[in-house]
């Protein structure tokens, strides 16, 4: 395949996935970010943000693992992308590791907002827990997603079942 | 060190969840491998292959349908087109001999009476079968 073709072909695939309004290409882009803060926390600077670093007092070794913890999000993701060619449990393991990844990564933004708003002064403004916030909602409703798509997995096979 | 912070038992919630969440995930990978629910879920992959199976036959078979219907469809129009053509030559033809019809009224209404009474009836008789003709 010439370079040509497979950037066209990049590209096509790119515009497809923003096309189709899903939030896969969203999600792992805000996972890699968040896991690349984790794993720079932990290896690079071998240490958090004072706001962190106080809110989350003894727990706070367990926040950049957190952090981390969402790529198994992804690694669920390819194994249950398929689920005409892909054996049923692999695609429940997958439906699996994305709830850890999408419960990780609420971990992760909770304890920063909870940590925001334990360490701040009072009438001190926030901006970033704002947002912030926003994301650890997304993640508990992708988990929330996660469970009944694992449930209507089994429940499938329960009626056959039956 | 401080206690147990609020955010703190938000991150250890979390933990704890994804940690239970993983040993299911591990269970689920040893237990479902060769397990009865593997089995169910290839039943239910076959079910439904015989589904698809059965659909793209069903579908085979209206496009064979449809085909012929496309042919039919296809002659009809070909014989609307040919009879649009036809018609479109006879208005032409019309036009013609209503030209025609008019010009020989104009020729026989510059000719003046004759002595004769059965040239001028002639006459006459075809200035009115020409203006019946062209109404």
């Amino acid at each position: 395949m010439s370079p040509q073709v497979a950037v066209g072909r990049f590209f096509d695939r790119l515009f497809e996935v923003l096309d189709s309004e899903g939030v896969v290409f969203f999600q792992v882009l805000v996972y890699l970010h968040t896991a690349a803060m984790g794993y720079s926390a932990r290896f690079q600077y071998d240490g958090l943000p004072p706001v962190l670093d106080r809110g989350l007092a003894n727990t706070y070794s367990i926040w950049p693992w957190m952090c981390m913890g969402v790529l198994v999000c992804l690694v669920g993701k390819i194994l249950s992308a398929n689920t005409a060619t892909t054996p049923y449990w692999v695609y429940t393991t997958g439906l699996i590791g994305q709830f850890i990844g999408d419960v990780c990564a609420l971990g992760a933004f909770a304890g920063y907002v909870m940590s925001t708003l334990e360490v701040r002064q009072p009438g001190e403004p926030v901006a970033a827990a704002w947002v912030v916030a926003a994301l650890a909602e997304c993640a508990f409703f992708l988990a929330l997603r996660d469970v009944r798509r694992w449930r209507q997995a089994e429940r499938a096979v329960r009626t056959w079942k039956d | 060190m401080e206690g147990l912070t609020a955010a703190g038992a938000t991150v250890l919630g979390a933990l704890i969840t994804a940690g239970f969440a993983l040993i299911l995930a591990i269970v689920n990978l040893i237990a479902g491998r060769k397990g009865r629910r593997s089995d169910y879920a290839d039943h239910i992959t076959e079910s439904s292959d015989r589904m698809m199976e059965r659909m793209d036959k069903e579908i085979a078979r209206v496009e064979r349908k449809c085909s012929a219907c496309e042919a039919q469809l296809q002659s009809t129009e070909e014989r609307l087109d040919a009879a649009e053509q036809r018609e479109r030559g006879l208005e032409q033809r019309s036009r013609r001999s209503d030209a025609a019809l008019r010009a020989l009224m104009g020729v026989l209404d510059l000719l003046p009476p004759t002595d004769s009474d059965m040239v001028n009836r002639t006459r006459d008789e075809a200035i009115a079968l020409a203006r019946e003709l062209l109404t």
